[in-house]
């Protein structure tokens, strides 16, 4: 197996507060694209910072291609092997040419090289109708692309991109997201892409690493991440919205009767058997059916409890049910319509052994 | 009323005539205070990046000297260069003292810690996330500070007009160590204060409305370099 393009050994850092950053071990593969999924103030960008030589840690090393980066020297020269695409697009108050021409002037490229790198990036991006116009009336969705564009004219070794597109609204930011896609693909770059959003996770990552209070608490294929989450915590971080606490009380070649409250849940585990665990389940496994159910039905578990609340989302209404312990379901907008929850209707929730997934206490 | 009334009329006459004495006068000003700007500039604004850049041991003594600096009494800037620079003071022998090179001294004490301090502040007060964008686009500390400054730059030609103001309108520090010597070291404000001690209101009057027409003609040109250039 190769070297990672960069690793992080034994990263600490820590601020006036009690947050503490410890990574004893993180690396970016060449050619993947990496994402740190994580809640806000998990220390996600602030690992980012650390990643990309902008900011000293309290101790640790970065290894860049095998390489201890210590001197400024190194610091620098490793610099301009990345590229940083923030947040806001943070563009300098200079003409939109000028700013994409940022890091290749800087790198004292000569002026008819960079002019056709520009030319080149505003095209990659369709942004050349924005050639010579300023940065302040731009748009959201351009001055993300003159962002975008600038940090690919350096053709980095690796891409760093913090929650890139988190102040457009939705359908520019998903349209936007597989440009980027097709861009990263088409180019071979490799990047670390920094998000809160299980989406963007989902749609952008070869690999994913769940942070939590300053530590990579999992990492691994996106199936692998949202599908076998190895703790609460990336449980939660990864979309599993009923979370409880629960004893095992039987278990048989792989199924488990587990007692959570008042109700015995069915769940499918192959490496835990006996003992006190935490049952999660995804909103999105669990139907609902309005009234007591009496008919037999294929899924494995089957709860009667009270609806506490419904709410409105983008794609779906969240449903709160009291089943004897909270349980969360998504139900769509047809659903709703056709059933009408409201709090204080007796609903029937249905999920099978397999959508809950059990983990060690 | 009167007195102004003639003054300011007699004032324009000795403007309008070119008296040679409120010529050189001016020129002596102008020469002193540019040289003084100039150097506080080059002092003041690598210091105001470095303040405002870097951390290193000591760092809020020195921004603590610097704003203390901003606020320093002229007259006392003045006793402190008359000092260093009499004759039995540690720098007597190079025999500075009552000369236009001891006024731009006392004037450069006096401008420089404004130019630091409100660059300083110039470069504290723009987005933090701009000096990491540069820094992530590969930019050296130079380049980043270069970029920095060229960001703030509408803040940082106050910090010009601040200094030019402080050191075009000092009297007391340039009449202790620079004397006021007719022809030698007599610049427009301590004429100003002897032609008035002398009852000479209108040539008084005459090096008011000049200093006022320098300070707006210097303001005038920099407001519009502030206004210019930036693209929509």
């Amino acid at each position: 197996m190769s070297a990672p393009l960069l690793q992080a050994v034994d990263l600490r850092w820590s601020s006036k507060g009690s947050f503490v950053l410890e990574i004893p071990s993180f690396g970016v593969m060449q050619g993947e694209v990496l994402v740190i999924l994580g809640a806000s103030g998990s220390g996600k960008s602030t690992l980012l910072r650390f990643l990309g030589l902008l900011d000293k840690p309290d101790s640790g090393r970065i290894i860049w291609k095998g390489r201890h980066v210590k001197t400024v020297n190194d610091c620098l020269n490793v610099r301009r092997k990345m590229a940083l695409v923030q947040q806001k697009p943070c563009l300098f108050d200079m003409t939109v040419d000028e700013n994409i021409a940022y890091g290749p002037a800087i790198r004292k490229m000569g002026r008819d090289a960079v002019a056709m790198k520009v030319r080149e990036a505003m095209k990659l991006l369709h942004i050349e109708h924005l050639a010579g116009r300023g940065v302040v009336a731009l748009s959201g969705g351009e001055a993300h692309r003159v962002s975008l564009a600038r940090a690919l004219i350096t053709e980095p070794e690796l891409l760093l991109i913090d929650e890139p597109f988190l102040s457009l609204d939705y359908s520019l930011k998903v349209h936007l997201r597989q440009e980027l896609k097709r861009i990263l693909r088409e180019s071979c770059t490799t990047a670390l892409y920094i998000t809160h959003e299980r989406n963007d996770a989902l749609f952008m990552a070869d690999k994913v690493a769940v942070m939590v209070g300053g530590k990579i608490v999992q990492s691994g294929t996106p199936a692998e991440v949202f599908n076998r989450p190895s703790s609460l915590e990336v449980a939660k971080s990864v979309g599993f919205e009923t979370v409880c606490e629960g004893a095992v009380e039987k278990s048989r070649e792989g199924l488990l009767d587990i007692r959570v409250g008042s109700s015995v849940i069915q769940a499918v585990s192959t490496e835990i058997s006996t003992g006190d665990v935490f049952i999660t389940i995804r909103p999105e496994e669990v139907t609902l059916v309005r009234g007591e159910l009496n008919d037999i039905i294929s899924a494995r578990n089957c709860v009667v409890g009270k609806v506490t609340s419904v709410e409105p989302q983008a794609a779906v209404y969240r449903v709160s049910v009291d089943a004897g312990f909270p349980l969360t379901a998504y139900i769509t907008r047809q659903s709703q319509a056709e059933m009408n929850l409201k709090a204080g209707d007796i609903v029937t929730s249905t999920f099978k052994a397999h959508s809950v997934h059990v983990i060690g206490r | 009323m009167d007195i102004l009334f003639n003054g300011f009329k007699e004032a324009l006459a000795l403007l309008a005539g070119l008296d040679p004495y409120i010529i050189s006068v001016t020129a002596l000003s102008l020469k002193v205070s540019l040289i003084a700007v100039v150097i506080a500039l080059l002092i003041g604004i690598p210091a105001g990046v470095l303040l405002s850049l870097s951390e290193f041991p000591g760092r809020n003594l020195v921004v603590a000297v610097v704003n203390t600096g901003m606020s320093l009494p002229p007259v006392l800037a003045g006793l402190v260069v008359y000092l260093f620079l009499c004759r039995s003071g540690p720098l007597g022998s190079l025999n500075l003292l009552y000369s236009p090179a001891a006024i731009v001294i006392a004037q450069v004490i006096i401008a420089t810690p404004v130019v630091a301090g409100l660059t300083m502040a110039s470069l504290k007060s723009l987005d933090p996330s701009l000096r990491l964008q540069a820094l992530g686009l590969g930019a050296s500390w130079y380049q980043c500070a270069m970029l920095l400054l060229r960001e703030g730059r509408f803040s940082n030609l106050a910090a010009v007009m601040a200094a030019f103001g402080a050191v075009i309108s000092e009297v007391g520090a340039v009449m202790i160590v620079g004397g006021d010597i007719k022809g030698d070291t007599r610049v427009l404000t301590t004429a100003l204060v002897l032609e008035t001690r002398m009852g000479n209101y209108e040539r008084a009057l005459a090096m008011g409305l000049i200093l006022l027409l320098i300070s707006f003609a210097i303001n005038a040109v920099l407001t519009y370099l502030q206004h210019r250039g930036r693209k929509i």
